[in-house]
């Protein structure tokens, strides 16, 4: 008897306190479907997928404090569902005047337009894939904070200094004391045009890819300590009619045992848009990874597509894509691959 | 001919009437301009300001602003895509359709670079939020229905 009265004395002040509550919560989808047909080398395959199903949440904590929460569930060949929920972002923002915030939480880092404008969300992103080196070079996340500055004066410039757990760590853990540093600024003198530069270095003692790296599908079997640096410029134009992105990377590792290697990247995208509803496009995507880049394996990639995008509205769009992809991997990028794709994506959002 | 046609050309004459009909096309333009303005209307609860700058109002609908000058957090409301006055609206604050301004917003949301406005697909759901909002801005098409201590003048 006296633990149902606690119960219901519980509930009670429960209930109150969430009537009391006038926070305004806003959840949103995005998601994608997939069908691919492609020939790699001889060999061809046709299959249907699931892509990420991101949760994307926010809430007014504050009249200058907001949360931000971005959850995906996403292919996952370690688990036997083969689909794992992942947090790609939570996020605290502190409001400080019009143009400055302090953020604090898991982030994207503020390297290259995509990452920081497009996120895990397929309804935005111009083609079907983002640029290759996403996948290999850009360290995409970190758990850290944030100095944010945006839409000051005539040219609307704005900053982000993040600091915060490197490639290696995890969510809860980081396995040295020495944090990633992660600098951009960017300009907006036109509306819809952005010019951007980033920098981003991390110490490694240990090269093991973590969580934020986005880069963990390349296995290196080096484990020593290694120093690993990132410049990235962007020019983004998304116009009335036209649409231009071109993504430059240049990132430096350095170790003790093979010295200096280079690695480069460039992303070029162009779109015209023929009517309210259809927008043609064009990609150039390069990436190439130095023999003596011990952070990840040596490999080139060249991939040219060519595609249409159609907005049925701003929350339903296809995009069909072709593309020829020629790959060279291992030392002196010797092991080639040759790649034909097609791809039909409808990506969503509500 | 030609050239004489040219060398007796009365410039004084011509000149006006160019200048005449230059000045019919321009106040017809004005017209315009003015009947546009005349069918935006500006809704504000405790902004800190009794009149806005047409400049000034399109920059906190860019989401450019996060606080009003008088401190208040800047609360933006819009006509949803349901609205009648949403095509109106967002023509003259954007100059853009409403698809452009739904991916506007849904994009800058997303990249965690403004809060969300809020959407109403009728007028007086619009007041009813900006009446009971502090820091609230709106924007109808007509002022029908509009509490007097809600009007902010728009200064083109």
């Amino acid at each position: 008897m006296k633990k149902h009265t606690l119960f219901i004395c519980f509930f009670s002040v429960l209930s109150l306190n969430a009537l009391s509550q006038k926070s305004k919560v806003q959840f949103q989808l995005f998601g994608h479907i997939q069908y691919n047909m492609d020939q790699i080398n001889s060999e061809k395959n046709s299959y249907f997928s699931i892509g990420e199903q991101d949760l994307f949440v926010t809430s007014q904590l504050h009249e200058r404090i907001s949360f931000l929460g971005e959850t995906v569930v996403k292919y996952d060949a370690l688990t036997s569902a083969k689909f794992a929920p992942s947090i790609e972002r939570a996020q605290v923002k502190f409001d400080m005047d019009n143009h400055h915030s302090i953020i604090l939480g898991k982030m994207h880092t503020p390297l290259n337009y995509w990452n920081d404008v497009f996120h895990h969300g397929r309804l935005f992103f111009p083609t079907i894939d983002r640029p290759n080196a996403l996948n290999t070079l850009v360290p995409l996340h970190t758990l850290g904070v944030r100095f944010q500055g945006q839409n000051m004066g005539e040219l609307n410039f704005g900053y982000d200094v993040v600091i915060g757990n490197g490639i290696s760590s995890t969510d809860i853990y980081d396995v040295n004391t020495n944090k990633a540093f992660a600098a951009g600024v960017h300009i907006k003198p036109f509306e819809g045009v952005r010019l951007s530069t980033s920098y981003y270095n991390d110490y490694l003692t240990s090269n093991k890819p973590g969580v934020h790296s986005g880069h963990s599908g390349i296995a290196s079997s080096y484990k020593g300590a290694l120093n690993f640096e990132m410049w990235s410029a962007s020019v983004a134009a998304f116009m009335e009619k036209w649409e231009f992105l071109n993504e430059f990377g240049y990132n430096k590792t350095t170790t003790d045992t093979l010295g200096v290697a280079s690695n480069l990247s460039n992303f070029t995208y162009l779109g015209v848009r023929v009517n309210d509803n259809w927008i043609p496009y064009y990609v150039i995507d390069l990436t190439n990874m130095s023999d003596y880049d011990l952070h990840s394996t040596a490999s080139d990639n060249y991939k040219m597509a060519v595609g249409c995008r159609y907005e049925f509205n701003e929350r339903c769009i296809v995009k069909a894509q072709v593309e020829q992809i020629r790959t060279g991997m291992g030392h002196q990028h010797s092991a080639h691959e040759n790649r034909y794709d097609f791809k039909f994506q409808l990506a969503y959002g509500f | 001919m030609r050239i004489g046609t040219i060398l007796n050309f009365n410039w004084h004459m011509d000149f006006k009437k160019v200048l005449i009909r230059l000045s019919c096309v321009i106040a017809l333009l004005g017209a315009v301009q003015c009947s546009d303005a005349q069918s935006l209307f500006v809704i504000g609860n405790d902004i800190g300001m009794k009149e806005i700058k047409m400049g000034y109002l399109k920059e906190v609908y860019q989401a450019k602003y996060t606080f009003w000058p008088n401190k208040k957090s800047v609360q933006i409301a819009l006509p949803g895509t349901q609205s009648e006055d949403a095509v109106s609206v967002y023509s003259q604050v954007y100059g853009k359709s409403v698809k452009e301004v739904q991916k506007f917003w849904l994009s800058i949301v997303f990249q965690g670079r403004a809060k969300s406005p809020n959407f109403f697909d009728t007028s007086k759901e619009m007041i009813d939020y900006v009446q009971r909002t502090p820091g609230a801005i709106g924007l109808l098409k007509s002022d029908a229905g509009v509490p007097k201590n809600l009007i902010i003048k728009l200064i083109p």
